[in-house]
């Protein structure tokens, strides 16, 4: 079965692309890209759909995704995730460990594998926990999860507080170069909070996080990852002082993945 | 004349002229609870529910006066021996009572917002009597009313504002209210309860209480809400009745004919000293008197305009 994709709009920044134009796949992969395209064979071998002021982009991929699966299914399950995620063009997920149990040990990462492979729509690739039950005390067997399939490790949600057992993560992650990624929140600044601390919270009488509460976890992590040398991802990122911390950081010669902030969350 | 407002969410609902109107409708009002029968036909037929979500003591009596007063029929509802308990919603609470065709709906809530929300949903007539560390509009309007009522004026006087402004909803609608009327306002306290971004609202920021206080013709002092003692905020009671205590040497920097002021409860002994409560200058038994009459008008004024459909757009968040 072939599909050919009629004069959408062809984005694909990888590769400099934007434009006006077909795309013929044959047999699963993009096999021509160009003008008034044919496809090879019978016609009713072909499904062609009309791309008229449609964008036709790569599959997207979301490096952080909530599936809920195990233990909040309802709320999300990983069949309805993975459709979310197909229905927005996304191909590939990463999937956040706060389930219940915890994605702390391989028994949750498998189980969310073979769900995946059952009933997924897109490719689900798991992210564990830092520290069991992602309590931010005690690291979880990370080569265990690395075995089961997991790509990188966060107590997402649960910022690790403890900077002692952050360091011991990243330094530990090196052995797997794996990535690491913390929730950057200071608990403690940021708690009772609801909103951005400025005049709008001070007008609404709404207890305001300050700026200062992201970016002093923001310091530390940088810190300790020049500390360690680990691979080190900052999630949702969202005051300028923080991109101004990653931006120095870089610029002392090491290399940051920040991640913007999410404004729609899966 | 009426107020064009369905509802009274927020001081900054009301312009000059309306606040006025209040003011002076109040005046009218206040006669009434000085007669021996104290009771007018104004609200007659009309039902007012007070829906408080947290614990009150002087402005759900108030209210609760204001409404017989006027001949209004009353019923309080109070959270611990509602629904609430048994998981209902604000709204679903609201839209029930509302359907018993309550005219208005006096509502205090822990949560900034609350009432808002209730006034954009719903027809009856919604009052703020506290949400959260937003506003407490009648409260301002009280206190406006009383201290115009020993000052003859309100423009031009300076109005020392002490204490908890971070968290205070009194603090609040007083500040928008003062800044109507043309009053200078000072604020002291520690920093840890003055807002980072107050500089906004036009006022002037003290940390030594007796600076703010020279030339002072009103002292406004929040209650210490003691519940809030964690430990960040102040170190110990006995330090911030050191520094923001109002004792009767510090009153002697301000004015002669200085007035002093506490919404209540207070707490003798901290930010106010028992002497200085109970001396010459103190107003605070004549804010509760006036009080009554104050939410009279309130009562009076919103239950007279036409009722509103609920129009979100109408009307956005303060």
């Amino acid at each position: 079965m072939n599909l050919l994709i009629r004069n959408g709009r062809l984005i694909d920044p990888a590769h400099r692309r934007d434009e006006l134009t077909d795309l013929l796949i044959q047999n699963g992969k993009v096999a021509r890209i160009g003008k008034s395209l044919k496809a090879d064979g019978p016609k009713s071998e072909t499904q062609i759909i009309d791309g008229t002021d449609r964008w036709v982009v790569p599959g997207f991929v979301d490096l952080h995704v909530h599936l809920r699966e195990p233990g909040f299914e309802y709320k999300e399950t990983i069949k309805t995730g993975t459709e979310a995620a197909a229905a927005g063009g996304f191909t590939s997920v990463c999937c956040m460990p706060n389930t219940n149990p915890v994605n702390d040990n391989q028994t949750v990462t498998r189980m969310i594998l073979e769900k995946a492979r059952q009933e997924g729509l897109v490719h689900v690739f798991p992210i564990g926990a830092i520290t069991k039950g992602s309590k931010g005390e005690e690291l979880s067997e990370v080569g265990d999860l690395v075995e089961a399939g997991c790509v990188a490790i966060t107590d997402d949600g649960k910022p690790v507080m403890n900077s002692e057992v952050m360091r011991r993560a990243m330094e530990y992650a090196l052995a797997f170069d794996l990535t690491v990624i913390d929730h950057c929140e200071d608990e403690h600044l940021m708690k009772g909070g609801v909103m951005n601390e400025g005049v709008v919270s001070m007008e609404l009488g709404l207890k305001g996080i300050p700026a200062a509460a992201e970016e002093v976890m923001v310091s530390r992590n940088l810190i300790l990852a020049e500390l360690t040398g680990a691979r080190l991802h900052l999630a949702h990122i969202s005051t300028a002082g923080s991109v101004r911390l990653i931006r120095e950081a870089k610029g002392r010669g090491r290399a940051f993945r920040p991640k913007p902030a999410r404004i729609i969350s899966a | 004349m009426g107020l064009n407002l369905k509802d009274l969410i927020s001081i900054k609902d009301l312009d000059r002229d309306e606040l006025r109107l209040i003011l002076d409708t109040a005046e009218s009002f206040k006669e009434v609870g000085a007669r021996d029968i104290k009771k007018v036909p104004t609200l007659r037929g009309k039902t007012v529910v007070n829906l408080f979500f947290e614990p009150s003591t002087r402005t759900r009596t108030s209210f609760e006066l204001a409404a017989k007063r006027l001949s209004a029929d009353l019923v309080n509802i109070a959270i611990s021996s509602s629904s609430v308990v048994k998981g209902e919603t604000l709204l679903d609470t609201a839209r029930n009572i509302e359907a018993m065709q309550a005219d208005l709906i006096v509502v205090r809530h822990p949560c900034a917002g609350a009432p808002l929300l209730l006034a954009q949903k719903m027809t009856s007539a919604v009052i703020n009597a506290g949400d959260g560390a937003h506003e407490h509009p009648t409260q301002a309007l009280l206190d406006l009313f009383t201290i115009r009522e020993r000052k003859k004026t309100l423009e031009g006087l300076t109005v020392v504002i002490v204490g908890d402004i971070l968290h205070s909803r009194v603090a609040r609608s007083a500040i928008h209210a003062f800044k109507m009327v043309g009053s200078s306002i000072r604020v002291v306290g520690p920093p840890t309860m003055i807002p980072r971004e107050i500089a906004h609202w036009g006022v002037e920021v003290f940390y030594q209480y007796e600076e703010a206080l020279k030339g002072a013709d009103v002292i406004m002092i929040l209650r210490l809400q003691l519940e809030r003692q964690d430990g960040s905020l102040f170190p110990t009671i006995r330090e911030y009745a050191n520094l923001y205590g109002l004792t009767p040497r510090r009153l002697a920097m301000a004015k002669d004919d200085v007035l002093v002021m506490h919404p209540g409860p207070i707490n003798r002994g901290i930010e106010i000293a028992p002497e200085v409560a109970d001396g010459l200058s103190s107003a605070i038994l004549s804010q509760a008197t006036n009080g009554v009459a104050v939410r009279m008008a309130v009562l009076y004024l919103l239950s007279g305009v036409t009722k509103h459909e609920p129009a979100d757009s109408q009307r956005t968040a303060h």
